[in-house]
């Protein structure tokens, strides 16, 4: 070849790869649309019947009893009970975790001294990561038998225990969402308000929280979805009886609609109408966390336009305080007297200024960093609890042997290497995907509706509840595609629940490296792919880790998704293939926790939680370190 | 009539002092301004007059500066009340996320005014003189944000003004204005003086020659001159001075 000609050749080639790269880019941002397509598609197929059959009775019956197409008696589909098991869990949640979460946020963002600072929030960041199953072994082993001793009940399952353990789970969601936005508000509001002689406290309530407003209503509204979408805690402490909640009976068993479908999944035969009517709770439960997720984008992307409707934040003010009102009456009857005149005698000294901004100021600030203690310690109590009685019962041999007698001996060999199989499948699936996606959406989108759908199925994909993959999965790979219920199905169904989060962080961290550093590489000849292979990457390749690494704890502790899709309880042998199912840690606790009696299975519960419970935190760590470390070191 | 008097001031950031053994008294209900090259401490030293440098973690401060015949920084005295008295613009206009009307009924409320009335009048009195209520007194409701950045600034003015201080402290007000709006900035100035005590820092030495009556030029933190403005710029006794104002080094 001549000169001419190969240079030209080498230009083709040159040409071919960039576009081959950019294809391979749109694909894998494309995927999600796929999947969510898919999800949506393969669960609406499944639940169709039961909307057909039972029509607007299967939202408003008050009667759940599917089980009788079985067992030989009338069955009635009603999921009202669960619906409002779901809605009232999810609500008392919120009213407890609302509160400590932006007290807490408000303490580290403003009052915590700096040193402590990122520990805290290092500290809260890690209640996040807990596995669900840890948080319900505690929720039933303590807050059950502490309710039922000190209220001499006969069982302390029911709506609050499941509440408390979800506004626990919630918390380090509204806290960390909305430090960061009370954290950017503009430092210049700020100073201004020092400057014309306000007092910390003024500042903080009249212009930090209200610019911030938009942020905080946001991150409540994602922890709703947390909350309704939350499976297993809530399962292992409600008591799942599919009663019409009473708000009047703390203590009785309610059924929510999460915790219908894992637990009747495994005991409704396919086809049945009563499998139909479990995926038409899954429609249900999608059409909510849809909703929630789209509601909070909303206020996210209008809180960038600024201004709040003052109109409109009136109604909202007196629309709750109507709604408290009736709702005290309702469920303290004559007492709410005494409430009503608590409140107001606080409303009198708060207008009236009967105590000084001074000590008004004080008492704010106390209750505030009482808030922050509170979250610290819930965070404590749980590691201690589960350590200090787990600790013993880890030893080698339970490390390395396969378990016996149910779980009561032996070890958790497998469970160990299926859950380290699962998320490391899972993890090989999503990394490619979630970065190709990111850099796609990132570096090569452009605006329009192509990535609109693209940005709208991956908010879609995040929000949508761990149970809800865990039935698509069960439908989809392993009924759909006959692949049975084995690890290949498992990886790929935690590998969709995780590919949201790597997306984002992937997006995030390239967003973070400036316009200039691109043009620099532009400048001297890069094509497009050599600029991010050679520049943009490498340097947001810790940022990119620290997501994948969240991404590993929290496949690694989710239950969920494997229930029906990969997980097998006893099993002494470690699978052959990826086509045969496994033993895996949240599962393995879970059904040691709930479905074997005796003394030695509650130690290797414990056990087991501990080295669950290393195993997140370990890799929470990891990542938290990680991004520690690189947001001191590098500054553009 | 000497309204703010420093006493050897001194002032560091962790370890590297920025001020040293400042003296200098300003003159009530007279324009003093504060001039030298960037980073030699202006920003710093106006701030000192009302304890805005508390907000910085690392910084400590010896000396005193007495208003009014009262020491700001003695033990019993509070930054919040001190700030009452001596208001602040600075330099990038930064209204709050609010209404026009809330921005400057912030400061009234915190004064402890309830009264919607007197809200309302102490709302007019400010912007109107501060020069922005023909401008929008028909759009009180809408946001400050929809403000041009010249009367953004003039809102943090009227904001200053309804605490009804004694003192006006800008820093460097108009380094984010275009000429047209920092004129009217200037002559705002000028109208301020006869109730106020303004205290302005700017680099713009034109600037201060036209509004001020005082000047003091700093260099590395130290206060090279004092004096009437007049004397300053025409007849510098410190040659830093002068060759600072004729533009030999800046």
């Amino acid at each position: 070849m001549r000169r001419k000609d190969l240079y030209l050749f080498n230009y083709y080639i040159m040409h071919l790869k960039e576009k081959l790269v950019s294809s391979f880019l749109f694909l894998s941002a494309f995927f999600s649309v796929i999947i969510i397509f898919l999800i949506i598609i393969f669960i609406l197929r499944e639940g169709m019947p039961i909307f057909l059959k039972e029509g607007l009775s299967f939202i408003f019956g008050r009667e759940w009893k599917p089980e009788g197409e079985i067992y030989g008696f009338d069955a009635s589909y009603g999921a009202l009970p669960l619906i409002l098991a779901t809605l009232l869990t999810t609500f008392m949640a919120i009213a407890i975790a609302v509160p400590l979460g932006i007290g807490s946020a408000i303490f580290i963002s403003h009052l915590a001294p700096k040193r402590i600072k990122s520990f805290i929030k290092s500290m809260i960041e890690l209640l996040a990561g807990i596995p669900s199953v840890v948080y319900g072994f505690f929720g039933m082993i303590v807050l059950v038998n502490f309710f039922q001793a000190s209220f001499n009940v006969a069982s302390g399952e029911g709506w609050l225990v499941a509440s408390i353990v979800l506004a626990i789970m919630i918390l380090p969601t509204i806290t960390s969402i909305s430090e960061d936005v009370i954290s950017s508000v503009p430092y210049e509001y700020i100073e201004g308000s020092f400057a014309l002689g306000a007092t910390k406290w003024r500042t903080i309530r009249k212009i930090v929280l209200p610019a911030s407003l938009p942020g905080i209503i946001a991150s409540i509204v994602l922890g709703i979805g947390r909350a309704a979408g939350e499976t297993m805690a809530v399962m292992m402490v409600i008591g799942n009886s599919p009663l019409m909640p009473n708000l009047k009976m703390p203590f009785m068993p309610l059924k929510t609609i999460t915790s219908a479908m894992a637990i009747e999944m495994g005991e409704s035969p396919t086809n049945s109408m009563w499998h139909h009517a479990l995926y038409g709770l899954a429609v249900l439960l999608l059409i909510i966390a849809f909703f929630v997720n789209w509601f909070a984008m909303k206020i996210i992307e209008r809180s960038k336009k600024a201004r709040v409707n003052e109109k409109l934040k009136k109604y909202a003010k007196i629309f709750f305080s109507i709604i408290l009102f009736f709702l005290t009456i309702y469920i303290f009857e004559i007492y709410s007297i005494a409430i009503f005149g608590i409140f107001l005698l606080l409303y009198f000294i708060m207008k009236r200024e009967i105590i000084s901004e001074r000590i008004s100021q004080k008492i704010a600030f106390s209750l505030i960093s009482l808030c922050a203690f509170i979250s610290i310690s819930v965070l404590f109590i749980i590691l201690y609890y589960i350590f200090s009685n787990g600790i013993s019962g880890l030893t080698i041999e339970f490390l390395t042997k396969p378990p016996s007698n149910l779980g009561r001996e032996g070890g958790i060999f497998p469970a160990i290497v299926g859950t380290l199989l699962l998320v490391g499948g899972a993890i090989l699936f999503a990394m490619p995907l979630g970065i190709g996606a990111g850099i796609y959406l990132n570096e090569y989108a452009r605006e329009g509706k192509i990535k609109k759908i693209i940005l709208s199925s991956i908010t879609m994909l995040n929000g949508t509840p761990s149970i809800v993959f865990g039935l698509f999965g069960l439908t989809f790979f392993v009924i759909y595609l006959k692949w049975g219920i084995c690890l290949l199905a498992g990886q790929i169904t935690l590998a969709l629940m995780i590919l949201p989060t790597i997306i984002k962080t992937t997006q995030e961290t390239l967003k973070t490296i400036p316009k200039h550093v691109r043009e620099g590489s532009f400048a001297l000849g890069a094509t497009k792919w050599q600029t991010i292979k050679k520049i943009v990457l490498p340097a947001s390749l810790p940022g990119i880790m620290t997501g994948a690494i969240l991404s590993i704890g929290r496949a690694a502790g989710e239950t969920a998704p494997i229930l029906f899709t990969a997980a097998v309880f006893s099993q002494r042998f470690l699978p052959g293939s990826v086509f045969e199912p496994v033993m895996a840690l949240p599962y393995h606790l879970f059904i040691i926790i709930t479905s074997v009696p005796g003394e030695e299975a509650r130690g290797n519960a414990f056990a087991t939680a501990v080295v669950l419970t290393l195993l997140v935190i370990v890799l929470y760590m990891g990542a938290i370190i990680i991004r520690n470390r690189y947001r001191k070191k590098i500054r553009w | 009539m000497e309204i703010i008097r420093t006493v050897n001031l001194n002032l560091w950031y962790g370890s590297k002092q920025v001020l040293f053994d400042i003296n200098m008294g300003i003159e009530k209900n007279r324009v003093t301004a504060l001039i030298g090259p960037s980073g030699c401490g202006k920003s710093t030293l106006i701030r000192c007059f009302n304890r805005m440098n508390d907000l910085i973690d690392e910084c400590r401060i010896e000396g005193s500066v007495i208003i009014d015949g009262y020491d700001i920084y003695s033990e019993d005295a509070d930054p919040v009340e001190v700030r009452k008295k001596v208001g602040m613009v600075f330099q990038k206009p930064n209204p709050f996320p609010k209404s026009i009307y809330e921005n400057v009924a912030y400061g009234a409320r915190i004064q402890g005014v309830k009264d919607k009335k007197e809200l309302d009048r102490i709302v007019e009195r400010s912007l109107k003189q501060a020069w922005l209520w023909n401008e929008v007194k028909d759009r009180l409701n809408e946001s400050a944000l929809s403000l041009s950045g010249g009367q953004q600034q003039r809102l943090c003015i009227a904001r200053a003004l309804a605490i009804e201080p004694e003192i006006i402290l800008m820093d460097e007000p108009c380094s984010a204005l275009d000429p047209i709006a920092t004129a009217k900035i200037e002559d705002l100035i000028d109208e301020l003086e006869k109730k106020y005590t303004v205290v302005i820092v700017t680099h713009n030495m034109q600037q201060a020659a036209r509004v001020s009556d005082y000047t003091g030029f700093l260099y590395l933190g130290k206060l090279i001159e004092f004096g009437e403005t007049k004397q300053i710029f025409e007849n510098p006794r410190e040659e830093l001075t002068e060759k600072y104002i004729t533009g030999r080094f800046g």
